[in-house]
């Protein structure tokens, strides 16, 4: 299925998804991968994502680090205006769009330019070629984490289709981490209808863990190597603390798969 | 020490399920409700209160069949009463004597309930209260207390979906609050068909609440003002709080009562009772399913509910909980923990102080199944007649030193 298939709805949800998960990869390329440091190094700009009477979105790079920020364009020095979110979403698969480049910045050629090489490293993580992932293996699965948990928020807050079942997830901290590997753990966080990813224990405790045996079987299940409910049977995922919180994600991840699935 | 539990042979059938089972074993039974990795999938047999799974480990139960092996797994005189019904066909073209015959019982045994319809499980008949209800009063909407659980119907169930529309007319309060409730009533003024309640709240995930003093004297005032029904789900607590119906026990009046589970010691049955003055309504319903005739459950049925008068279940009941009740709370105490059983002492619940996502809980209740004793960290326990006192002083001897460990672990 195309996004054009998709109802006007359904196209705002994989424009949220899309540049969301976009975003959030960049912001962990800046904490894991050399090419994206080295492009950032002593560059401070902000580049903005905005669709008619809708998302505003923007990325700030500055003091070598990559912040996406939700609901503002403010002080980019390029903003990409899309009359629909379906040309954004063409953007973000690569096709031909229809766009209006609003260049606010005399390094605006330079500002695409860099936000062009930054784009192109993420799928060399995210459809990572043998030898690289063996080489950057636990840096890719927390990406892939970290990516999920972005496009689970995206869906919960802006889908209607799981907006019942989002309503009755309660409020609270969600850690997902590798069993043994303090330092892989991504947290999502549910405030009434706002959802928060973060990509680092923040030392308070969560209210619900979900754990993988290993980084392997995180890295399957997030490529679809291996069937979630399986994983859960067998305990190489486990659960515990406020079960019904996790359960509530399972929808929502059903929901993000056939997101993930539009081409 | 005793040596821990495997559970290959689940989770082997787990792996088979999952391929021609959607979800592999779903709702209330699925591996996500327990603590996968210690707890078994699938079951063997049982016998008394003690039950076998797939592995050939060997338990202490304690959820009796989420509730309806009132009589413990097996029990000669009831399942010899289904046999002799299994014999004689069974399922024939229409019901035996024996249906009309519990009826009978029934109507004679159960407070203030003029007649008995019969069905399979706790969600048809909720689910035939609530219709009821609606036609009777000629109105739509629900009021149920939030995180009740009545049943897996859409109206009621998390089976929430855009396409599914079910629980528009469903309006749901925090339970024992009486505020809240008033306030359901005030707003809804001459749309609400009925209140449905379990006899005390019994929540997954959760302590058990009893009804506040006045909540129930609200509950009545509030729905004979509006013309509301009251339907009690006695689905789960059915005949362990009281042989007359739990609303027997709390000394309240519902116009219909939904029993289930325990009724037949686990032959499939549940019944909608009601009082005269809906009885016209629910015969103005067709009603059935092909296997609603079935004999079986209704001789075991018979047979369950003469045992339980014989044996003073109750009494039973009341002390073996209690006992159990009271031992932990010690047994938890002299580790250093805080826990607390809440509930009827026939269906209790334990939770620790300050673990309000239950991770303490579910270390206890994993370590415990892993060593013998069959706890559901997230769904209250249930006690039966075939718990004597020798299991619970086995499950106690367990517990401490489970205790320790929980301790040790925190």
């Amino acid at each position: 299925m195309t996004s054009d298939e998709l109802t006007p709805e359904e196209q705002k949800v994989l424009a949220h998804v899309k540049s969301g998960s976009a975003f959030q990869l960049l912001q962990m390329l800046a904490e894991e991968d050399p090419v994206v440091q080295e492009e950032i190094r002593n560059k401070s700009f902000i580049l903005g994502l905005s669709v008619a009477g809708g998302m505003k979105r923007s990325v700030r790079i500055s003091d070598s680090r990559i912040t996406p920020l939700d609901g503002s364009v403010k002080g980019a020095g390029v903003i990409f205006r899309f009359p629909v979110y379906n040309e954004l979403n063409n953007l973000l698969s690569g096709k031909k769009t229809k766009m209006l480049p609003i260049l606010r910045s005399l390094a605006a050629g330079k500002i695409i330019a860099g936000f062009k090489t930054l784009t192109s490293r993420i799928p060399v993580y995210i459809n990572a070629e043998p030898d690289f992932l063996d080489k950057n293996f636990r840096a890719v699965t927390r990406m892939l984490i970290c990516a999920a948990l972005r496009g689970i928020k995206e869906v919960a807050e802006n889908d209607s289709y799981t907006a019942a079942r989002v309503a009755g997830i309660p409020d609270g901290i969600i850690a997902l981490q590798v069993e043994n590997d303090a330092g892989l753990e991504a947290r999502i966080e549910k405030s009434g209808s706002s959802f928060t990813v973060t990509t680092i224990a923040d030392g308070r405790i969560p209210n619900a863990v979900l754990t993988f045996k290993d980084a392997d079987t995180a890295h399957k299940l997030f490529t679809g190597k291996i069937n979630a409910v399986v994983a859960l049977g067998t305990s190489d995922v486990r659960i515990r603390g406020r079960i019904p919180m996790i359960q509530g994600l399972f929808p929502i991840l059903d929901r993000l798969s056939y997101y993930m699935a539009i081409e | 020490m005793a040596e821990e539990y495997k559970f290959d042979n689940s989770v082997e059938l787990f792996k088979r399920a999952v391929e021609v089972i959607p979800g592999g074993i779903y709702g209330s039974k699925a591996p996500g409700f327990v603590i996968p990795g210690s707890y078994p999938y699938y079951f063997r047999k049982g016998k008394g209160c003690r039950l076998q799974d797939a592995d050939g480990n060997e338990y202490i139960d304690f959820l009796c069949g989420y509730g309806s092996q009132i009589l413990g797994y097996g029990h000669d005189e009831v399942d010899d009463a289904a046999e002799r019904a299994m014999r004689d066909g069974d399922l024939l073209n229409g019901p035996q004597a024996s249906m009309v015959e519990l009826a009978e019982t029934l109507t004679g045994q159960i407070d203030g309930m003029d007649w008995a319809v019969f069905a399979k499980n706790g969600t048809d008949t909720t689910s035939l209260a609530v219709s009821v209800a609606r036609v009777h009063t000629g109105k739509k909407k629900i009021i149920m207390a939030r995180g009740a659980y009545h049943g897996a119907a859409n109206w009621c169930s998390t089976n929430v979906f855009p396409e599914l529309t079910d629980r528009e007319d469903v309006l749901s309060f925090t339970y024992n609050d009486t505020e809240e409730l008033s306030r359901l009533f005030s707003e809804n003024k001459g749309e609400i068909a009925a209140i449905i309640l379990t006899p005390y709240h019994h929540p997954a995930f959760d302590r058990q609440i009893m009804p506040a003093d006045g909540f129930y004297s609200t509950v009545k005032i509030l729905s004979e003002a509006e013309g509301a029904l009251f339907i009690m789900d006695d689905i789960r607590c059915n005949f362990r709080l009281s042989p007359s119906g739990s609303h027997s026990f709390f000394g309240v009046e519902p116009d219909l009562v939904a029993m289930g589970k325990s009724i037949a010691n686990g032959q499939p049955i549940s019944v909608l009772m009601g009082k005269q003055t809906v009885k016209k309504t629910a015969g103005s319903f067709f009603i059935t399913g092909t296997f609603w005739m079935s004999g079986m459950p209704f001789s075991a049925s018979l047979t369950t509910l003469r045992i339980m008068r014989e044996v003073n279940l109750i009494d039973h009941l009341n002390r073996i909980g209690s006992m159990l009740k009271d031992e932990l709370e010690s047994l938890a105490d002299e580790a250093g923990l805080k826990a607390e059983i809440s509930g009827a002492p026939a269906i209790p619940f334990l939770t620790f102080t300050d673990d309000p996502d239950l991770y303490i809980n579910q270390i206890f209740c994993s370590e415990m199944t892993k060593r013998g004793i069959y706890l559901h960290p997230h769904h209250n326990w249930f006690i039966s007649y075939a718990h004597k006192d020798e299991d619970i002083e086995q499950t106690l001897e367990t517990a401490k030193e489970v205790f320790k460990i929980t301790a040790s672990m925190l």
